[in-house]
């Protein structure tokens, strides 16, 4: 129940960021009103004097605005996460919830938010697509398949959402850290377990995982805790 | 039996025993002070009674709604001694979010958050993001998401840090009420007045460990030389020459000083010579900040 509540709240306040809003409503829209005036100044066919740009750079621009998007509120998640630790509401949720189910609230609701985002730019790269490329899916060759726009947008998303959750990891290295001022939990084979104690910096940098760059194990963190 | 029980704790972080073997309990609807000077032990332990740290050693037992349990998150409220809020949140929103966390309805979490609102006047922020409050409205937001879900204990480190004169009574009061309602509350505070106009029972608590344990008024009489504040007309030079004072501070009309640990004030007072005539007089025992540094200035051996 309470896994619920933090998936609601990290989801609301996931689509209520000002980068998610641009990357996922006003982009896309602006893109998708280039097309419809682009298809109406042509006529709606393609077989008119300019020609088509190539599928894969169309894959290419639309994977890398996904990229960008992603990228952007990974970024902000990344930051919006720090400034959590940093004014303490962590531990004020971890009094409330366990460390599990805030570490497993946060990757789901930020996770269905990514969801949305990809959904969004694979129906913009679908009608981008119908619009530039008369072909079907079943005509495609594997290579064709895979440079067909929506179907790009669909495996390179992953990758690009691999910030996105790598912002949350820092979360568990920022912490994780914590466990220099007195508490912090760590994400282990059998699920996450608090003990600071038992927190040794070789496994705090070993499970940073995707960018262990952003998880710096300073000496100088120390704070006893009054 | 006590709502809370922390039985031999210890908690180290590498080299650094920051608790060491702490045993104290809480009753049902008192106020316990927990004190200590900074880096002495007081969040960790906090920290430990929260779940949010586990410790080495010991054992900490809540019975909370008439059941024993190892902890019960939803029954205990906390307000943390660094604030910690959603800035981009709106006020009504993140009281009715913890409020949920901590078990209760939805809707119930509205009229009671709306409710505590009015109560500390911030009813016209509800709808305003937590950035634009000043601290002493995060103070208040966050003492409300503490205790608007009736907790059967309050943890509450440093609440009126921040805070005006005015707050501060606001505070004391409703403090008072939770305490009337059956809540037991555990204070840490820096703030000795208001430690001692709350308190029921003190824990202090020096290098990790306990060094001074009890009721306060108990604690105030064991530590306790009588301070006499005299204001007086006539020939006053006997103070000044009497064996049974020490401490002894004169200006004008006025003498303040501190009787012997085993001079009774009253036979003091009576055996005062008639040519000094006593205009006023008060005899007050050592204030609890008097009892503090003494304590951890001069040691910190324990009394209970």
């Amino acid at each position: 129940m309470k896994l619920n509540k933090v998936v609601r709240w990290e989801f609301r306040k996931a689509v209520m960021n000002k980068g998610f809003v641009i990357m996922t409503v006003l982009l896309p829209a602006l893109i998708g009103l280039v097309i419809l005036v682009y298809g109406l100044v042509e006529g709606g066919s393609s077989s008119g004097g300019s020609p088509n740009p190539p599928p894969f750079l169309i894959a290419v621009f639309l994977a890398l605005l996904l990229f960008i998007g992603a990228f952007i509120s990974g970024v902000m998640v990344f930051y919006g996460v720090l400034k959590e630790k940093g004014s303490r509401v962590v531990e004020l949720m971890l009094s409330s919830v366990s460390a599990k189910d805030l570490m497993a609230g946060k990757i789901i609701g930020l996770g269905l938010a990514g969801l949305i985002q990809v959904t969004v730019w694979a129906v913009i790269a679908y009608f981008a697509a119908r619009r530039f490329l008369p072909i079907t899916l079943s005509g495609l060759s594997p290579m064709q398949l895979i440079s067909y726009p929506p179907v790009f947008c669909l495996w390179v998303s992953p990758y690009c959402h691999a910030l996105r959750y790598s912002s949350i990891n820092d979360e568990g290295c920022a912490l994780r850290r914590g466990a220099r001022d007195g508490w912090s939990y760590r994400l282990s084979a059998d699920g996450v377990s608090q003990d600071a104690h038992r927190a040794s910096r070789s496994s705090m940098g070993a499970s940073c995982g995707v960018l262990p760059s952003v998880c710096p194990v300073r000496d100088d963190d120390s704070d006893s805790g009054d | 039996m006590p709502v809370l029980e922390v039985q031999k704790v210890s908690k180290s972080f590498d080299a650094v025993h920051a608790v060491c073997e702490v045993s104290f309990t809480a009753q049902r609807g008192e106020i316990l002070g927990f004190l200590g000077p900074n880096g002495a032990g007081k969040t960790t332990t906090i920290r430990m009674i929260m779940g949010i740290l586990q410790p080495d050693q010991g054992e900490i037992c809540f019975t909370l709604n008439g059941q024993s349990n190892q902890v019960n998150k939803e029954r205990i409220g906390y307000l943390p001694e660094e604030r910690g809020l959603y800035d981009d949140a709106k006020v009504l929103d993140t009281l009715i979010y913890f409020a949920e966390l901590k078990g209760l309805p939805r809707s119930e979490a509205r009229t009671q958050a709306t409710e505590w609102l009015e109560r500390f006047d911030l009813a016209e922020w509800a709808k305003q993001k937590i950035e634009k409050l000043s601290k002493g409205m995060q103070q208040k937001v966050q003492f409300i998401a503490a205790v608007l879900h009736r907790p059967d204990l309050v943890v509450l480190d440093e609440p009126f840090s921040g805070l005006d004169p005015v707050n501060q009574d606001l505070f004391k009061e409703v403090i008072r009420e939770l305490k009337e309602d059956g809540m037991t509350i555990l204070l840490s505070s820096h703030q000795m007045n208001r430690v001692e106009e709350l308190c029921d029972r003190i824990f202090l608590i020096h290098h990790g460990k306990r060094v001074l344990y009890g009721d306060l008024s108990e604690i105030k009489e064991a530590h306790g030389e009588h301070v006499v504040r005299l204001r007086y007309a006539g020939n006053a030079g006997f103070l000044s020459i009497d064996q049974r004072i020490k401490e002894l501070r004169m200006s004008g009309d006025r003498a303040t000083f501190t009787l012997q640990k085993e001079v009774d004030p009253d036979a003091f007072i009576r055996g005062i010579p008639p040519d000094l005539v006593i205009r006023e007089i008060a005899v007050e025992r050592p204030p609890l900040h008097d009892i503090f540094v003494h304590t951890v200035a001069g040691g910190n051996h324990e009394t209970q």
